[in-house]
C-alpha cells in the first residue's frame, strides 16, 4: 500500500507542476501569486517543494467543537465519526417512488440522526427544503440543524455573501464572533469541478472559512471514466492533485487551519455515464484515500453507506454494507453519507436510514468489538459444569452476560415468523424503530437569547428571504409521531406546512 | 483480529475443557480406538490428555487437493486459495415473492445447474437443498447421483450415518473407478457436525468412521450457539468449538492417519428474543474470522463464514448481513466458505434469487481485494495533461482501452424507465441473470457404462428407474 500511495503522490505532484489547476477567483490567484506560485491566466502551477512546504502546516488532527462539549469530536485520531446523508433533494419510498424533500423532512431526519447517538456530525444539507425560497435555504438548513441538535454541525458552502451569513449565524450560535473564530466549530465540505477546476463559490467559501478560522473538508470527486481517468490509480492521482491545490491555498490563506483530506473517487456506470457509488471501485478508492491521508498526516474522509440501488432492494444492503465496512475497517476519520442514501445520492430514505443505523451498529459495536480472551479457568469450569449434552441458556454466566454479550438488532428481522408477511416485516420493524427514536427525542437546550439573536439575524439575512424561518422551527411538533406519514412516503399535508 | 496471546488463551481453554470435561462419542469403534491410544474413556466420554490430542492433530495435513470430475476444477486447500461453495442443508425454498415452501427434487436439480454455471462457486453437490418429496431411504444417494451427473466441479458429500455415507461413497467409487482409486485421491468432501456441547452423535460418528475407512476428506464443524449450546461470550464459545473440532480431528487421524481434514469451526449466536439461531449478527462474522485465525494457528486449512443472513427473503437485510459475513470471512483468509450463495433465514431456506445476488457480492469482494494497479500506463499522467482542466475522459482512447478491465460492470442493476418500477426493475434483473445462468448450463458427458452402474445401484436401493433415468439423461436422448 505504501508504494502505491507514493506512486499516486508522485503522479499528483507531476500533475500539479505540469498541468496545474484552474482557480476561478481573482483574490485566490493573487494570494497564491504573492506566495510565490506560478500563475498563468487562472491556472496555477505548483512545485513539489511548495506543496510540501504548505502542506506541512496543516495539523494532523483537530477537535471540532459542538454546542454541547460532550459531543465534541476529534478528527485525525484512531476513531471514525459518522455523518448522515448530505445533499439529497428527494425522499425515496421503499419501492423506489420519490417526492421532493421539504423542511419537515429535514427536521424529522435531524431528530432521528440526533437521537440515534450514532452520528458525530449532523446538519448540513441533510435534505433540501424545496418548500422554501432558494435564497433562504442555506440559512434555513443551518438553523434547522442547530435547532434540532447540539452535536457538531456542518456549514453549507456558498458564494461569499451567503457563506458570510452562515459564519455570522455560527458566531451568534457559539457565543459571539470572538469565541466562534477561536476554535473549529463548523466544518464545510469543499468540492472541485473535476478535472482540475475549482469554481468561484468554493473558493469564496475557502477564503471566508479561513478568515473565520473554521476547518475545511476538501473532497474532490472525479468519476473514473468521465470526469476522471478510467484507471482507479490515475483517478486517485487526479483527485489528490485537486485536493493538494486546495490545501495549499487554504494554508496560504491561513497557516495552520485544520483540514480534512477526503477524496471521493467514484466509479462510472459506462452504460449510462452516471456516477456509481455502489461499485467495489468506490470502496477500493476509499481505502486508498485513507492511506493517502495517513501519508500526508491529515484527518481522512471517505466511505459511507452508499449505494446505487433505486429502492430498498438487496442491492441497497450489500453495497451499503460493503462501503461502510471498508470505511470503518480502514479507520477513516470521517464517514459522510453513513445514513439514508439511495440511488447514487439522488435521494434519502427514512427506512434506509434505519437500516444504515443497524449496519453502523453491527460493524462498530458488534463486529469491530474485540473478542475478550477468556480466563482459561473460568471457561473450563463453566463448560465442565454444563458437560457434554448440557445447555448454557439458563446458566448464571449466560444470564449475567446475555445483555452485554449478545447482539440486539434494532430493525433486522430474526427467527421464523411463518405466517407473517416477510416483505412487510422489515419495513414494519424499521418504522417501529423510527417511532421509538421519535418518542425518545428530546430537543437540545436552546438558549433563549441566542435564538432571539438568530431570529432577528435571519430577518435581515438573505435579502429578507429567510425571515420567518425561526418561527417555522418554533412551530414544529418536534419528535412527534405526526411525522410518521413522512416516512411512509405520503409526504407532508401541504407544501410548506410543518 | 486475535493476537497470538489471545489465540493461545482460547486454545489453552480448549485443552482444559477436553482434559476435564471430555467429549462424548456415541460410537463403539471410536471409543475403542480412543482407549487404544491413551485417551481415558469412561462410558462414552473421552478425556484427552493435551499432548495425546495435539500429537494426533499434528498428523492432519496442512494442505491437500480435492479432485473434481474435471481435473481442471481440482481444488487446492491450504495453499492460499480461497474457495466459495453454495448453500447447504436447508429443507425449505424461499420463492421470489418471499413465501417459503418445502423443497423438491426439481429445486435441487435447478440449484445444481445454477451452481455449475456460476464461475464464482468452486464446489457443487452436498445438500444444496433437502428435497422433501422423496423417501428418505434413497433420497440422499439420489441427490449425490444427481450431483455426479450434472457437475464437473469438486463435490460435497452428504453425511447421514455410517450406512448412508457408505452408499454415497459407493456411488463415488463407481465414478472414480473402484475402491482403491477413490481412496488414493480425495474426491468427496463431507461435513461432519458435532452436537454441542461436547458430543459426536451416533449418526455423525458413523459417517466419520465410514469416511475414514474410505479415506475421504472431512470438514469438522462444531456450531455451538453462544448462549444456548455454548457459552454466551464469543471467546468462550470459540474455546468450546475449538475443543470439539480438535477432538474430532484427533479421532479422524487415529482412524485414518494423514486424512485431510478441514478445521471448520462455525459457531453461531443465539437470538435472545426468539431463542433461534442467528447467523446475521456481527458475532457470527467475528467468529468466522476467528475460525480462520485458529486454523492457521493449528496449521490446518479452514472452512467458515459465507453470505449468511437471518433475513427470510432476498432483501436489504440479506444484503447487508451477507456482505458483512462474506467480506469479513474472505479478508480473514478462510480456505473454504460454504454457504456463500443462496442461504436465507439462518440456514432454514435457500433461494435462487438470493444465490444470484450473492454471486454479485462475491464478484465485488474479489474485485475489491484484487486492489489497484499503479504503474505508468494506469497512472495516465499524459492523459490527464492532455485532457486538462474542464475536459472529459469518457471519449479518450485511454478510457476506451481500459474500460472493460477497470470499470465495474454490475450484472445486476435496475434499468431506467418508469420510476415506480425501479425496485421491480432490480428484481427483474435478478431473474434475468438467473435465466442467463441456467441457459448457459452444459450437461457434462458421462460414459454410458458408468450411468448404467450408478442407475442399477440406485434402483437396488428402491429408487424408481424412471426417475433415475430422467436425471441420468435429462434431455431424454
Amino acid at each position: 500500500m505504501r508504494e502505491t500511495v507514493e506512486r499516486i503522490h508522485a503522479a499528483a505532484l507531476a500533475i500539479l507542476e505540469g498541468v496545474g489547476v484552474s482557480l476561478r477567483h481573482p483574490g485566490a490567484l493573487a494570494l497564491l501569486k504573492r506566495a510565490g506560485l506560478r500563475v498563468e491566466g487562472d491556472r496555477v502551477f505548483f512545485k513539489p517543494g511548495q506543496v510540501q512546504k504548505w502542506l506541512a502546516l496543516a495539523p494532523a488532527s483537530f477537535t471540532l467543537h459542538a454546542r454541547n462539549p460532550e459531543h465534541d469530536i476529534l478528527l485525525g485520531g484512531e476513531e471514525s465519526h459518522l455523518a448522515p446523508g448530505y445533499g439529497c433533494p428527494a425522499v425515496i419510498a421503499p419501492d423506489g417512488r420519490r417526492r421532493e424533500t421539504v423542511l419537515a423532512d429535514y427536521l424529522a431526519l435531524a431528530a432521528l440522526v440526533h437521537q440515534s447517538g450514532l452520528y458525530g456530525l449532523t446538519g448540513g444539507i441533510l435534505a433540501q427544503p424545496n418548500d422554501l425560497p432558494a435564497a433562504a435555504s442555506h440559512l434555513a438548513m443551518f438553523l434547522a440543524g442547530a435547532w434540532m441538535s447540539d452535536r457538531c454541525l456542518w456549514a453549507i458552502p456558498g458564494e461569499e455573501a451567503r457563506f458570510r451569513e452562515t459564519m455570522a449565524a455560527g458566531a451568534i450560535l457559539f457565543g459571539g464572533r470572538e469565541a466562534f473564530v477561536a476554535k473549529p466549530h463548523l466544518l464545510t465540505m469543499i468540492s472541485t469541478v473535476s478535472p482540475l477546476v475549482v469554481d468561484r463559490t468554493m473558493l469564496d467559501t475557502m477564503l471566508v472559512a479561513a478568515e473565520h478560522g473554521q476547518p475545511l473538508l476538501v473532497s474532490p470527486a472525479p468519476a473514473a471514466g468521465t470526469t476522471g481517468p478510467i484507471e482507479p490509480g490515475a483517478n486517485l492521482a487526479l483527485a489528490t492533485a485537486e485536493a493538494l491545490a486546495c490545501l495549499v491555498l487554504i494554508q496560504v490563506a491561513r497557516e495552520g487551519l485544520p483540514v480534512v483530506f477526503g477524496l471521493q473517487c467514484y466509479g462510472s456506470d459506462l452504460r449510462t455515464g452516471q456516477v456509481s457509488i455502489g461499485s467495489p471501485a468506490y470502496a477500493l478508492q476509499a481505502a486508498h484515500s485513507a492511506a493517502l491521508a495517513r501519508f500526508y498526516h491529515l484527518p481522512s474522509r471517505g466511505g459511507g453507506a452508499v449505494t446505487d440501488a433505486k429502492g430498498l432492494t438487496i442491492q441497497a444492503g450489500y453495497e451499503a454494507m460493503f462501503a461502510l465496512l471498508a470505511g470503518l475497517a480502514n479507520r477513516i476519520n470521517l464517514i459522510v453519507h453513513a445514513g439514508g442514501i439511495l440511488d447514487s445520492f439522488a435521494g434519502i430514505s427514512y427506512e434506509k436510514l434505519m437500516a444504515d443505523m443497524e449496519m453502523v451498529r453491527m460493524v462498530r459495536e458488534g463486529f469491530c468489538r474485540a473478542v475478550t480472551p477468556p480466563s482459561r479457568e473460568a471457561v473450563c469450569e463453566l463448560v465442565a459444569e454444563v458437560g457434554p449434552g448440557g445447555q448454557f441458556l439458563t446458566t448464571r454466566d449466560t444470564l449475567q452476560k446475555c445483555r452485554s454479550h449478545s447482539w440486539q438488532p434494532w430493525t433486522s428481522a430474526r427467527g421464523l415468523l411463518k405466517d407473517q408477511d416477510a416483505r412487510g416485516q422489515f419495513l414494519a420493524s424499521a418504522r417501529k424503530g423510527m417511532a421509538r427514536l421519535w418518542d425518545a427525542y428530546r430537543p437540545p437546550e436552546r438558549d433563549q437569547a441566542t435564538w432571539r439573536g438568530l431570529e432577528s439575524f435571519a430577518e435581515r439575512a438573505a435579502g429578507g428571504a429567510a425571515g420567518g424561518v425561526v418561527a417555522l422551527l418554533r412551530g414544529a411538533p418536534e419528535g412527534s409521531r405526526s411525522w410518521l406519514p413522512l416516512a411512509t412516503g405520503e409526504g407532508p399535508a401541504g407544501k410548506g406546512g410543518i | 483480529m486475535l493476537t497470538r496471546q489471545e489465540l493461545t488463551g482460547i486454545h489453552g481453554a480448549s485443552l482444559g475443557i477436553l482434559e476435564r470435561a471430555g467429549m462424548v462419542f456415541r460410537d463403539a469403534v471410536i471409543l475403542a480406538r480412543l482407549a487404544d491410544h491413551g485417551v481415558r474413556v469412561q462410558g462414552q466420554r473421552a478425556y484427552f490428555p493435551p499432548d495425546v490430542l495435539m500429537g494426533w492433530v499434528a498428523q492432519a495435513p496442512s494442505r491437500f487437493t480435492l479432485h473434481a470430475p474435471d481435473p481442471a476444477r481440482d481444488l487446492a486447500f491450504g495453499g492460499g486459495s480461497h474457495h466459495y461453495a453454495p448453500a447447504y442443508g436447508a429443507a425449505l425454498v424461499a420463492g421470489d415473492r418471499g413465501a417459503w415452501r418445502e423443497a423438491t427434487l426439481a429445486d435441487y436439480l435447478t440449484l445444481a445447474r445454477l451452481v455449475e454455471s456460476a464461475p464464482e462457486l468452486a464446489m457443487n453437490g452436498g445438500i444444496l437443498v433437502e428435497p422433501q418429496d422423496l423417501p428418505t431411504a434413497w433420497r440422499r444417494p439420489l441427490m449425490f447421483f444427481a450431483a455426479l451427473r450434472l457437475s464437473e466441479k469438486a463435490l460435497l458429500g452428504i453425511p447421514g450415518g455410517g450406512e448412508e455415507t457408505g452408499r454415497i461413497l459407493d456411488l463415488a467409487e463407481l465414478a472414480a473407478g473402484g475402491r482403491e482409486a477413490l481412496a488414493a485421491r480425495p474426491r468427496v468432501l463431507t461435513l461432519i457436525n458435532t452436537l454441542s456441547p461436547l458430543q459426536l452423535d451416533a449418526s455423525a460418528a458413523g459417517s466419520l468412521v465410514a469416511l475414514c475407512a474410505r479415506r475421504q476428506p472431512v470438514i469438522v464443524t462444531p456450531g455451538p450457539m453462544a448462549g444456548a449450546t455454548g457459552p454466551v461470550t464469543l471467546a468462550g464459545n470459540l474455546a468450546l468449538a475449538n475443543a470439539e473440532c480438535l477432538a474430532v480431528i484427533a479421532v479422524g487421524q487415529m482412524l485414518a492417519p494423514g486424512l485431510p481434514m478441514l478445521y471448520g469451526v462455525n459457531p453461531t449466536t443465539l437470538e435472545m428474543r426468539g431463542g433461534g439461531v442467528s447467523i446475521g449478527a456481527p458475532g457470527f462474522a467475528i467468529m468466522a474470522q476467528a475460525c480462520a485465525e485458529l486454523a492457521r494457528f493449528h496449521g490446518l486449512p479452514s472452512r467458515g463464514g459465507g453470505a449468511s443472513t437471518d433475513a427470510r427473503y432476498p432483501s436489504l437485510q440479506s444484503g447487508y448481513e451477507g456482505m458483512l459475513s462474506l467480506l469479513a470471512g474472505r479478508q480473514a483468509g478462510l480456505d473454504l466458505m460454504l454457504h456463500s450463495a443462496g442461504i436465507l433465514g439462518g440456514y432454514a431456506a435457500v433461494s435462487s434469487q438470493q444465490l444470484v445476488a450473492d454471486l454479485e457480492m462475491i464478484r465485488a469482494v474479489e474485485r475489491f481485494l484484487a486492489g489497484l494497479r499503479v504503474d505508468q500506463e494506469s497512472l495516465a499522467r499524459a492523459v490527464i495533461e492532455e485532457v486538462g482542466p474542464e475536459g472529459q475522459f469518457l471519449t479518450h482512447p485511454h478510457t476506451l482501452r481500459h474500460c472493460r478491465e477497470e470499470a465495474w460492470v454490475p450484472r445486476l442493476f435496475a434499468k431506467g424507465g418508469d420510476r415506480a418500477e425501479w425496485t421491480e426493475g432490480f428484481e427483474r434483473s435478478l431473474a434475468a441473470e438467473r435465466s442467463r445462468l441456467l441457459a448457459s448450463y452444459r450437461l457434462p458427458p458421462r460414459e454410458a457404462k458408468l450411468l448404467t452402474e450408478l442407475t442399477s445401484y440406485l434402483t437396488s436401493l428402491g429408487a424408481p428407474a424412471e426417475l433415475v433415468a430422467d436425471i441420468a439423461d435429462p434431455q431424454g436422448a
